[in-house]
């Protein structure tokens, strides 16, 4: 018995291993064409590594390029995703607390408009919300870049199906020290909702850093481009700078792998936390 | 008014309820209600070059696209991306999470492996895919390894059916760890006395208790990801975009697998007809509707999210 | 906690947030106000981005002198990176006013009906006219009047290299059926003969019929297609031919607007534009010529596209003078012949409309190889772009290539698949009207 049980561990880590050799590989791939020249990239056979390997000079031409400024890129990119991500969780959070735990009459219909709005593919909203954000004179501004991005319906249902599960008992205690329903959110519901908070965070933080086509059509100033718009200028009508591109992807993945890596641990138990699950 | 005949606590509920949503409801209806009751209205007049409202034509470009072989043929491609990517998501991500956590070492390493691809875009996993995994020519990586079998270059990105490979995979790649993270969230609800009980009942932590206790155990979950899934195929554009065309490519190739948002997105872009535009969009959506509610009537979709 | 704390804890906090988000974006985009002192006019330029080194630089340049020679405007700028046109059809379906001027390969029907465009007859003079080459004249005009000024051309040709077609024995390819020979003798086991894209022969859809004598798609009274002849039908069936026989290149890393694939030996010969003629230049030095698409057989002609950019003024825009009176600086005046050869020259390689700037430009006339570009690109060059007609619109364009599609990849009869394309594109043509 326990034979077999070590044997089925032992294929168990080895094929997972497998897997997690092959999940890695575009990564190496980003790394590999990151320092290398073009040349080298689509050279006669696959390279498995660049030699000798192109750093200093594929940094260089990165961080000292004329047209852009990457710094910059990093910096916005930093700024809207911090804030895309502390205002959806903020709006999501009331919300979906709310539509947990205050009984109103219309609650259900309001959930269903929530998750209606979940079913409307982009193309249909795309450039009325261009209209909307011009006519509020935000066309060329952050707030224009940020605004749309701050109400996640997806994370409202998170939160919902959150709340929905949190003990009534401790609420029950709250509100017997005479809390409203905001102290119940804000000292109670919330501070419990640290895992969900920061899974859903990461996400959000993720989906903001590599958000291409809205912050291209709004920011019209290369003062405002986001890092994935900076990394576009090495793709144009006439050529591609392969390595460049790499490079700067690569740049642009370091922060949200770094956070992830500190922040993995609490995304599993945010979700275990959350309602979805058996 | 109803506020006078509301009892107190509920006249309370009312008014906080109504500030915890508003910021939210608020942000929703700017940002895409009136833009969605704009499209909607688009749908139905002619709108090319502009997003003005002044000549109605009815259903004609509902019309004009179900007589279209293009967008009809993008729907049947989107279908066909489905039923690869949708029991391809729910096979590994399940099959991981399970085997995650009945692994004592190492589990945050393959956590870590598995998730990390959430990081990377759209775009620049394209990229990884066009240029140097799928690449038509011998130095491709998978012509590389499939060089050592005896089989042949294939040029992944410009011959159907082949096509396929590059796009399904890199989903997967994509995808699968952020809901291998929700199912391992699931197994870990599961109370570990019934583990305990099979056990004693004679069953080894195996195949059998995964199919009596695990998988029915995480229905919910199943129906969640599958629910997801299924609204995310719908909208599937990226990996089409930029691995069959690209900003500065020529789009030809995507008629090899061309999604209906790729179809709309020229439609839009290209020609400028939001109208016919529009339309195509509420399509999808009515598809993505019918498919939900299909959902509910056939697996109980709905119960599971309460 | 009573309630009415709670209550205003929480505007406090929504208020505070709001303050934070006003301040941080405020702050922000406090350095992107126009300058535009008293007074002063300010055109908003949009130009895509262009891959060559300097061009950025040299736009702001032109910019400059156009501010200094004209007090009372400033010139901004904006180089759009990425996908400029659904940033640039987003702001055009908007009617937004911060465009002035803006840069479009092709003017269409959608365009001039929605107003996005004004017609710039009145900068079109006699001497103008002479001067300016007549098919790009034509690729912006719709009904007649024109909407742009043309400032680059761009064209295509088959690039190859005289030693291995010597080694092979082949000269350059005469007609349709020599080009197909020296794909498959050029072809071994390393390298493909000939790469028309990875698309595998789509870019030859309009050029092959065309250099078989089928010169219109659209009817000049813009009423009905008029594709469907035996020349296209024939032309198609040649392209199958090729796209079957094996020795074309597909999958490459790089389509064939990049040279990579030539330079870096996957193909015998390409496909290319005439952009990539310095890189190729400093590749392989004496070692390459050029052909434009040889005549399909006795009877037809030579073949290229012609393509480019040009300029154009937003119906929307507040400063419709202004903006004429720059794009008359920028392209038509005398300083426009130096911007020209400048601009097409002076980074990448294009063709400069004007034809006196066309002589004056060393590098095009220089190189016999540029020279012959040059005079093909004028006498043979497909204008309007791609269909000779620009009532042909995008849809049309689809529709077509959804035909060729078919060509390439099934083995139904051409000629049944031509006569359905056409009938489709035909519908397509009479819903615009």
């Amino acid at each position: 018995m326990n034979k077999k049980y070590y044997l089925q561990s032992v294929l168990r880590v080895v094929f997972m291993g497998v897997l997690s050799f092959l999940f890695l590989i575009p990564f190496y791939i980003i790394l590999r064409n990151a320092f290398a020249t073009d040349r080298m990239i689509i050279g006669r056979k696959w390279m498995l590594w660049p030699w000798p390997m192109h750093i200093l000079d594929n940094l260089k031409e990165l961080f000292a390029n004329e047209d852009v400024n990457i710094f910059t890129g990093l910096r916005n990119s930093a700024f809207i995703a911090v804030t895309q991500t502390f205002f959806q969780l903020l709006f999501a959070s009331l919300a979906g607390y709310a539509l947990a735990r205050i009984p109103f009459r219309w609650s259900k219909q309001v959930f269903a408009f929530i998750i209606a709005t979940l079913m409307i593919p982009y193309t249909v909203t795309f450039i009325p919300t261009y209209i909307v954000v011009a006519k509020l004179q935000m066309v060329n501004t952050f707030a224009g870049i940020i605004l749309p991005g701050l109400f996640s319906t997806f994370a409202a249902f998170m939160y919902r199906q959150f709340f929905l599960d949190f003990p009534i008992e401790i609420e029950e205690a709250g509100k017997l020290e005479g809390l409203g329903y905001f102290g119940l959110w804000s000292r109670l519901a919330l501070p419990n909702a640290r895992g969900i908070s920061i899974a859903l965070g990461v996400i959000a933080f993720m989906r903001s850093w590599n958000a291409f086509l809205w912050p291209l059509v709004i920011g019209q100033n290369s003062s405002m481009w986001t890092i994935q718009v900076v990394i576009s200028v090495f793709l144009t009508s006439q050529t591609i700078i392969i390595h460049e591109i790499f490079l700067g992807s690569l740049v642009a993945l370091i922060p949200v792998t770094v956070l992830f890596f500190v922040l993995q641990r609490f995304i599993v138990q945010g979700i275990t936390m959350s309602g979805v699950k058996g | 008014m109803h506020t006078r005949i509301m009892p107190k606590a509920e006249r309370e509920g009312f008014w906080a309820f109504v500030l915890f949503v508003a910021p939210l409801i608020t942000g929703l209806v700017v940002f895409t209600v009136i833009p969605i009751v704009w499209g909607l209205l688009l749908s139905v007049n002619e709108a090319r070059g502009t997003v003005a409202l002044h000549h109605f034509v009815g259903l004609q470009n509902y019309i004009l696209l179900f007589q279209n072989e293009a967008f009809l043929n993008s729907l049947k491609t989107i279908l066909i991306y489905g039923l690869f990517i949708v029991p391809g998501t729910i096979a590994f991500s399940l099959g991981l999470a399970v085997l995650i956590t009945n692994t004592r070492k190492g589990q945050g390493f393959f956590r870590t492996v598995f998730f990390m691809p959430m990081a990377c875009s759209y775009v620049v996993a394209s990229l990884i895919w066009r240029m140097s995994l799928f690449n038509g020519m011998r130095f491709g990586l998978v012509n590389t390894v499939i060089k050592f079998f005896g089989v042949a270059p294939v040029a992944w990105t410009s011959t159907a059916p082949e096509v396929w490979f590059p796009l399904v995979t890199v989903r997967l790649w994509l995808q699968v760890g952020f809901y291998m993270i929700i199912y391992i969230a699931g197994i870990q609800e599961i109370p570990e006395e019934l583990y305990e009980a099979a056990r004693v009942d004679g069953a080894e932590r195996g195949w059998v208790v995964f199919r009596h206790i695990t998988f029915p155990l995480l229905r919910n979950t199943t129906l969640f990801v599958l629910f997801i899934n299924v609204v995310n195929i719908f909208m599937a554009f990226d990996e089409f975009y930029n691995i069959l065309g690209g900003t500065f490519s020529t789009t030809f190739n995507l008629r090899l697998a061309r999604p209906p948002l790729v179809y709309l997105y020229t439609t839009s872009f290209t020609a400028q007809d939001f109208g016919v535009g529009s339309a195509g969009a509420f399509i999808v959506a009515f598809c993505i509707v019918i498919s939900t509610l299909l959902q509910g009537r056939f697996v109980g979709l709905g119960r599971g999210i309460r | 906690m009573n309630k009415k704390t709670a209550i205003l804890k929480w505007l406090g906090l929504i208020s505070i947030a709001l303050a934070f988000l006003l301040a941080a974006t405020g702050v922000f985009a406090g350095g992107q106000k126009e300058k535009g002192a008293a007074g002063k006019t300010t055109l908003n330029v949009w130009y895509h981005q262009y891959g060559e080194k300097g061009t950025h630089e040299a736009v702001g340049r032109y910019a400059k002198e156009y501010e200094k020679a004209h007090p009372g405007i400033s010139v901004k700028v904006s180089w759009v990176v990425g996908d400029y046109n659904t940033k640039l059809q987003t702001a055009l379906a908007a009617k937004s006013e911060k465009i002035d001027v803006f840069e479009k390969s092709s003017v269409s029907l959608t365009m001039v009906e929605a107003g996005q465009v004004v017609p710039l007859d009145d900068l079109f003079t006699p001497e103008v006219r002479a001067d300016f080459s007549k098919k790009a004249i034509l690729n912006d005009t719709v009904k007649g009047k024109i909407y742009g000024v043309r400032m680059l051309i761009d064209s295509g040709a088959f690039y190859y290299r005289p030693s291995l077609m010597k080694n092979a024995g082949l000269t350059e390819p005469k007609n349709f059926e020599e080009l197909y020979t020296a794909a498959k003798k050029l072809t071994t086991k390393d390298i493909k003969g000939l790469f028309l894209g990875n698309s595998g022969g789509a870019s030859m859809a309009f050029l092959l019929p065309y250099s078989n004598g089928n010169d219109k798609w659209i009817s000049d009274n813009g009423k009905s297609i008029v594709f469907n002849t035996p020349q296209t039908v024939e032309a198609l069936a040649g392209l199958r031919k090729l796209a079957k026989s094996g020795s074309l290149l597909i999958g490459a890393p790089q389509d064939w607007w990049d040279p990579s694939a030539f330079i870096t030996g996957l193909t015998a010969m390409t496909w290319g534009g005439l952009w990539e003629f310095p890189a190729i230049k400093k590749e392989f030095g004496d070692d390459f010529n050029i052909f434009p698409v040889p005549p399909f057989k006795a009877g037809g002609h030579p073949a290229t596209f012609f393509g480019g950019w040009s300029e154009m003024i937003s119906g929307f825009s507040k400063n419709i003078p202004q903006a004429k009176e720059y794009i008359k600086w920028m392209w038509l005046d005398s300083t426009g012949t130096e911007i020209q050869i400048d601009w097409n020259t002076g980074y990448g390689f294009h063709i400069t409309p004007r034809k006196s700037a066309t002589k004056a430009a060393e590098k095009l006339s220089g190189d016999p190889r540029a020279a012959r570009f040059v005079d093909f690109t004028g006498k043979w060059g497909l204008a309007p772009s791609p269909a000779g007609n620009t009532l042909w619109d995008s849809v049309m364009n689809s529709a077509y290539y959804d035909m060729v599609n078919k060509v390439l990849k099934t083995d139904k009869p051409v000629s049944g698949l031509v006569k359905d394309g056409a009938a489709v594109v035909q519908k397509r043509l009479k819903d615009l009207y």
